[in-house]
């Protein structure tokens, strides 16, 4: 049945008649009609021609019930039905005591408190780093209150389970390092020394930072996603409850996880980059494999191979405290999750490549 | 006959995992403006009933009809019945006013202002409309629960499904939630399905109940909680209702 509104004046009073079916699929209509009837002193507001109605139709009826009351309207609902009980039913729900949970902030206000936050995270990050150090002597001296026997499970699932990806991008890195070696050399006829840029760059640079980057993506990501679930879930919580600290049953052991698989796959990540450099410099130059493994060791390789796979340690360390400390501040549900997540491996990523930069200074000042 | 009308009706029904039945031979009715609950221990298969009669599994034999319909047959469109999960399943990054828009949004063409204004007036219902701005994160429990019942009746359902309502929740609010509970029925002639195990709860807001047993494998009991509370002859039924174990208060006589 077509809905119907119309309001007609007598002397002060203002008689709206409702018609026809006020259901949800007509809500719109409805809120429409009842929105251009403007109050009057006295209003009656007649059901009686109503022929369905459900909750929306009624909570509609209600608002704009409120709404001429509160301009001071005198109302009176005529007509009984399914409608008009209804109406009666939606507005005699008590409203309920207010609670004080905070309210929602502006864009500006939210801006202002995460600029105001930067200082807060990086005293965030030195207290994880306390509470990570204040555990390692408990988890030492009491093994069995730490979560050690984790750590082959994890050391597989961070090394062996990125074993592949680690060596396939460093293959392709360093085959790109090669070939565009031999292309930028070429013209000055120093192709000859390709092995010793790829001993440098890949050997001092990019194995490592292209290994940590991945570990910080596959892992990092793992481990803030695994705890922050697990924060969620409360099951941080049922661990501090059972007087077991989270620090030493759930963070040291990936980090100890990371202290043995990232070394590990950056020797892999080494190889194969200067694998994958070889196999494209060769077919473009005539030194022959002899000749470029002779290059290679004579391009003094090894200070830089020190160099390089002293890194991981540093790279393992900050990954692995940055991500874990990410999944233990999650709050509330899988948004909190996903953000810290996110945030995860955002900031493990740009660490790696701090660290490196800070790395490349410091051994160069020191001629290493 | 003109009695009131169903709402859902099982027939016949087995449900279970793998093909193996947990629960089988289960018919029963529910009638709009009832209030319907699925009573049994840990384990009995309550939430395994639910899940079939919401369509989330298909049963292994029997068959499910929500108001005249399989409730698998609404995929693609909008459910003709509200379900609320046992921790609320509000989405986390939407407020509460914005999980309620969801199902608007999604099955209904109404402009975004009207459609607000009715989520604002479900949440009004339920006694949250103070609070219809806040993320589900910043508010309490039951509060969630609430809700979640403003949210499964964003389309007008005649029919919802409630997973432990008032499962964890202090006892004034486990009493204002079945108030709100009693009302829906009263005042919306909604027909309920409640799964709990909440024995004030029981007798404060339901109308029927069934009772499933794990080791019957099917239904040992129906009809008004208050009822079988002082005349079941089902031992699990009068060790339910009068909170005793039969492992902890029955002497053994030998020994």
């Amino acid at each position: 049945m077509p809905l119907r509104v119309e309001s007609s004046d007598e002397a002060d009073l203002r008689s709206v008649r409702v018609a026809g079916d006020l259901l949800l699929a007509e809500a719109d209509e409805l809120a429409r009609a009842l929105d251009a009837v403007e109050g009057a002193p006295r209003m009656a507001l007649d059901l009686a021609a109503v022929a369905r109605c459900d909750g929306a139709g009624a909570a509609l009826l209600a608002g704009a019930c409120g709404r001429w009351e509160a301009g001071g309207s005198v109302l009176t609902v005529m007509g009984g039905g399914r409608a008009a009980a209804l109406l009666a039913a939606v507005r005699r729900r008590p409203a309920l005591p207010a609670t004080t949970h905070g309210r929602e902030r502006s864009t500006l206000a939210r801006l202002g408190a995460s600029v105001a936050g930067v200082g807060g995270s990086l005293g965030g990050i030195l207290a994880d780093l306390g509470a990570l150090a204040a555990a390692l002597p408990g988890a030492l001296a009491r093994p069995r209150s730490a979560g050690w026997r984790e750590v082959p499970a994890l050391v597989a699932r961070a090394g062996a389970d990125g074993l592949a990806v680690v060596a396939l991008a460093n293959l392709l890195v360093g085959a790109i390092m090669g070939f565009q070696g031999v292309v930028q050399l070429q013209g000055f006829g120093a192709t000859a020394f390709v092995p010793d840029a790829l001993a440098v760059v890949i050997l001092r640079e990019m194995g490592p930072v292209i290994t940590a980057v991945i570990v910080a993506g596959r892992s990092g990501a793992g481990f803030a996603a695994e705890l922050g679930t697990m924060v969620v879930g409360e099951e941080v919580d049922a661990l501090r409850t059972m007087g077991l600290d989270p620090w030493r049953w759930l963070v040291w052991p990936r980090l100890a996880a990371l202290l043995v698989a990232l070394p590990v796959l950056t020797l892999v990540g080494m190889a194969c980059g200067l694998a994958g450099g070889m196999l494209a410099a060769l077919p473009m130059t005539d030194l022959g494999v002899g000749g470029f493994l002779d290059r290679l060791a004579a391009a003094s390789a090894l200070p830089h191979f020190l160099t390089g796979i002293a890194k991981p340690w540093l790279f393992a360390a900050a990954i692995a405290l940055i991500a874990c400390s990410q999944g233990l501040a999650a709050r509330g549900g899988a948004a909190a999750v996903g953000a810290r997540t996110t945030a995860a491996v955002v900031q493990t990523i740009v660490a790696v490549i701090v660290i490196d930069a800070l790395c490349a200074v410091t051994c160069t000042a020191l001629g290493w | 006959m003109g009695g009131p009308e169903v709402a859902l009706s099982a027939e016949d029904l087995a449900v279970g995992w793998d093909g193996r039945p947990l629960l089988a031979g289960l018919s029963f009715q529910v009638h709009a403006g009832e209030v319907f609950a699925l009573l049994g221990g840990s384990g009995c298969g309550k939430s395994t009933l639910l899940r079939n009669l919401v369509g989330l599994e298909s049963p292994l034999a029997g068959r499910v009809q929500v108001q005249g319909r399989d409730p698998r047959a609404w995929a693609g469109g909008p459910p003709p019945f509200g379900v609320m999960f046992q921790n609320g399943a509000l989405f986390g990054s939407l407020s509460l006013l914005e999980n309620c828009l969801l199902p608007l949004r999604t099955w209904s063409a109404l402009d975004h202002a009207t459609a607000a204004r009715l989520a604002q007036a479900k949440l009004e219902l339920v006694g949250l409309g103070h609070v219809s701005h806040h993320l589900p994160g910043a508010i309490s429990g039951g509060q969630r629960k609430r809700a979640a019942i403003a949210r499964a009746l964003m389309l007008e359902p005649g029919l919802v499904f409630l997973d432990e309502p008032s499962a964890g929740l202090d006892p004034i609010t486990a009493v204002e939630l079945d108030e709100l509970i009693r009302s829906l029925g009263r005042d919306l002639g909604l027909a309920t399905v409640v799964v709990t195990h909440e024995l004030p709860s029981i007798f404060r807001a339901v109308d029927r109940c069934i009772f499933l047993d794990r080791a019957a494998g099917g239904a040992i009991a129906a009809g008004d909680p208050r009822q079988l509370r002082d005349h079941a002859e089902h031992p699990t039924v009068r060790h339910f209702f009068n909170r005793t174990s039969p492992y902890v208060t029955e002497p053994t006589s030998h020994g």
